[in-house]
């Protein structure tokens, strides 16, 4: 079977570093991007199975707005999404009117950081093989 | 005047008397003279007639031949001792002397002039000598059985003693006369001295009561008060000091409390206690000295008036004075007529030169105030109208300088006329400067405040920038250190996974602590909006802060006991519960009793909700639990040590649980246990609650 490409979006690159790592330990073929443009020709050109997204980029909400772009084109909507905010659940106060805009799934997996790593390789697992079971 | 002339007739007595006196002595002098002086030149004239008869008689028989010796031996014998007898001259018809006795004395220059009334056979001549009149009788007979030859007998008498008698009578008549003069005076100054001098002393007591000169009236009475029943003994009390003054003993029923009450009047009966008093056994029925009590009991009535005035006076005006309030009036005409000592030191101005001044009350105010203060008082805005409460307006003291002041005044009424107005000024220059200094004080702590606030607001916004960027190299510490622990990059050694271990914690209290710092510059900054839904507790709050914190709960040994029904929802936010619950076991676990008990448990309580975290352990002394939700406060660890942490996370938890309505607070038993309890109000919103109940 051929490795599972997940695709890591964040502007920290440190971020990118150590969780690519990790992923590739696990077993994933990880491709990085630390904007959300360079990530958008990432996924249209090496068609990534799984995407982990940060929220808040070079703007607040670039990653929120980044997944539900992803989701309103009809062709990459359903690729499956972990969003990982630096921000604590409580201090997700900004996002609330977005929030009830995208109905706040535009992911299909929050995470918080610090990311636990088997709760990560467990949440990917979980998405992979859901998008891979007959719909 | 009239009445008084009317009254002092006692000139008119005396000139009276002195008339009837005059009267008296020319009647006198005229009896004398008329009467008595002629009775008695009668009475000579009898005298001489009878003497020349005697003369006669004694030498008419007698023998010729003896004629004159024995004529003049009777004779001389005869007239020997006979008194105003001047002298006897017996001639005979030839004009030879027969007996002479003392003729020569008579001297020459005899003025002779015959008197009327010459009896029959007499001459009777008066004659005017150097030595004084004499009366003279001249008989001659005709016959005698001796000789035919007329005799003739000369008789004088003095007029001598006639005159020394009327000049006698005369002096007995001038004396009489002054000495009556002197006594009727006396008599007549004493007579009219009994009547006129009380009367004119009623008349000075009238006219000083009348003027109001009492105490010339006590001066003028300074009579010992006539009760006998007095407590001074019967001694008058208008000497008295002020306030003992009354005329009346205690038991006179016309005294109150030592007042007067009205003036004595005379007793009904027998029974009256007064009918005792000597007052009116000394007045008896003379009516001057009734009257005399009737104005010593007025003039002690008006005294005893005067001075309950006076005091009343003095007492109001004391009062006035003692009044730190300034205190001022004016009559209509807006004349000031009152001005007290405290409106002397709020203006400025002495009384004196107010009051004796025609000093106008606009003088006081600034232009137009004093019209603008009387359109106040007659408006019902201040209390009205009529009556002015509270007005600030402004004064101008004598040296120009305005005074804010506070002003409450009132028209005062006669009738229906208004006769002046009273105004009580309270100075609040005093009062302003402290308010002007509390300004002050007030901006430079404001402007403090708002530099602090800034400062704050820089240091938040710094802590929360600060934090927030160590936040992700921080997780990214943690990922790594968790990925090594994990062994998902091989496995470690027992010191490696040791050490790992070390980082893993620290790491942990380190996002801890950043969480704090955000939260407590987010509750700084008042950017903590709560936003509640209808959450259910367990699955959606407590069952996820578990998770997350299970790694934590294993490593301590812990055995965590929930007690929430599953489809208990609560309409609250469920992200910033997470942060309670996170707080309140991750304290438990902190502080708590390693290996020990976590009991959480939530239920409805009256209406509410009743949250309860609870854990075995050592807990806090009850002295030391009102401090646990301060911040920056920290709990002693479980063996006693300091336990890192920024002492925030109770802090923040109070703020969430009031930003919902509610309460928290703590229990325990020191050595025992702790549970922090938190209590929810009921909620109104009722939308989505079946349906999260539902969905569990």
């Amino acid at each position: 079977m051929a490795e599972d490409r997940i695709l890591i979006i964040d502007d920290d690159p440190s971020f990118l570093e150590i969780t690519g790592a990790i992923l590739r330990r696990f077993g994933y073929d990880v491709l990085t991007a630390d904007n959300t443009v360079e990530g958008l020709r990432c996924i249209e050109t090496e068609q990534p199975d799984l995407l982990i997204l940060d929220i808040m980029m070079a703007t607040m909400d670039e990653g929120l707005r980044f997944a539900v772009k992803l989701r309103q084109n009809e062709k990459l909507r359903r690729l499956p999404i972990i969003i990982i905010s630096a921000q604590p659940d409580t201090e997700k106060g900004y996002s609330r009117d977005l929030d009830e805009d995208m109905d706040w799934i535009a992911a299909d997996i929050f995470m918080e950081k610090p990311v636990d790593p088997q709760a990560l390789k467990e949440n990917i697992q979980l998405l992979l093989s859901r998008e891979q079971s007959p719909r | 005047m009239q009445f008084i002339s009317r009254l002092s007739f006692q000139n008119k007595i005396m000139l009276v008397t002195l008339a009837m006196l005059l009267f008296v002595v020319v009647t006198g002098a005229v009896a004398i003279e008329r009467l008595i002086l002629p009775a008695m030149e009668k009475d000579l004239e009898f005298e001489a007639g009878r003497v020349n008869r005697t003369v006669l008689s004694q030498v008419v028989e007698l023998p010729r031949e003896d004629f004159e010796s024995e004529a003049k031996r009777r004779l001389f014998t005869l007239f020997q001792v006979r008194p105003k007898l001047l002298f006897v001259e017996l001639t005979d018809a030839d004009n030879r002397v027969i007996f002479q006795m003392e003729k020569e004395a008579l001297g020459e220059g005899i003025d002779r002039w015959i008197s009327e009334g010459v009896q029959p056979g007499s001459l009777y001549s008066r004659e005017k000598t150097p030595h004084g009149p004499i009366y003279e009788m001249v008989t001659q007979t005709r016959g005698s059985h001796v000789s035919n030859a007329p005799l003739t007998v000369r008789v004088g008498f003095s007029t001598k003693s006639l005159d020394d008698l009327g000049r006698q009578l005369f002096q007995v008549l001038i004396t009489t006369a002054l000495v009556l003069l002197v006594v009727s005076f006396f008599v007549t100054r004493w007579f009219t001295r009994m009547i006129v001098l009380p009367v004119n002393r009623l008349l000075g007591m009238a006219h000083c009561l009348a003027t109001g000169r009492l105490e010339d009236v006590v001066k003028e009475v300074k009579a010992k008060f006539p009760c006998a029943n007095s407590d001074f003994g019967g001694e008058g009390v208008l000497d008295k000091g002020p306030g003992e003054f009354t005329p009346y003993c205690s038991r006179c029923p016309l005294a109150r409390n030592g007042e007067v009450m009205e003036a004595p009047l005379p007793p009904r009966d027998s029974a009256d206690p007064c009918s005792q008093c000597a007052v009116y056994a000394r007045s008896g029925k003379d009516e001057l000295s009734r009257l005399f009590l009737a104005f010593q009991c007025m003039a002690a009535g008006i005294r005893s008036y005067q001075e309950r005035l006076r005091l009343r006076y003095e007492f109001e005006q004391r009062l006035l004075d003692a009044c730190p309030d300034g205190i001022m009036a004016n009559d209509r005409e807006g004349r000031i007529i009152l001005f007290n000592k405290g409106a002397e030191r709020l203006l400025g101005y002495e009384s004196k030169e107010v009051l004796e001044t025609r000093f106008s009350v606009e003088q006081i105010y600034p232009p137009r105030e004093a019209h603008a203060v009387k359109k106040a008082l007659l408006s019902e805005e201040y209390g009205g109208p009529g009556i002015l409460v509270d007005y600030s307006t402004e004064v101008i003291r004598k040296d120009g300088r305005s005074i804010p002041i506070r002003l409450s005044a009132a028209i005062l009424y006669k009738g229906s006329q208004e006769i002046a107005v009273v105004g009580f000024f309270h100075d609040l220059s005093e009062l302003r400067e402290y308010m002007d200094a509390i300004i002050q004080a007030n901006n430079s702590l404001d402007a403090a405040n708002k530099r602090l606030s800034r400062l704050n607001r820089h240091y938040m916004e710094m802590l929360s920038f600060v934090t927030h960027e160590l936040k992700s190299p921080v997780s990214n510490a943690f990922m790594s250190a968790n990925a090594l622990k994990q062994g998902i990059f091989g496995s470690l050694s027992r010191d490696q996974d040791f050490m790992v271990d070390a980082v893993c914690r620290n790491l942990t209290q380190s996002m801890e602590m950043i969480r704090h710092y955000l939260d407590l510059a987010r509750i700084e900054r008042d950017e903590f909006p709560v936003q509640k839904r209808w959450t259910p507790i367990l699955a959606e709050i407590v069952e996820p802060v578990l998770k997350g914190m299970g790694n934590a709960i294993r490593e301590r040994g812990v055995k965590v006991e929930v007690n929430i029904p599953d489809d208990f929802c609560w309409n609250l936010d469920p992200e910033l519960f997470r942060g309670v619950f996170t707080n309140l076991v991750g304290n438990a676990l902190k502080y708590g009793e390693e290996s020990g008990r976590i009991r959480i448990t939530v239920q409805r309580e009256d209406g509410g909700v009743r949250m309860e975290v609870w854990n075995s352990g050592a807990g806090v002394r009850e002295g030391d639990r009102h401090r646990l939700f301060q911040r920056f406060q920290r709990l002693q660890g479980p063996r006693g040590g300091a336990v890192r942490g920024t002492g925030l996370g109770l802090f923040i938890t109070r703020t969430i649980v009031e930003r919902h309505g509610g309460t928290i607070h703590s229990e325990g038993e020191e050595g025992s246990w702790i549970s922090f309890v938190i209590r929810l109000p009921s909620t109104s919103e009722s939308q989505g609650e079946e349906e999260c109940q539902m969905n569990q």
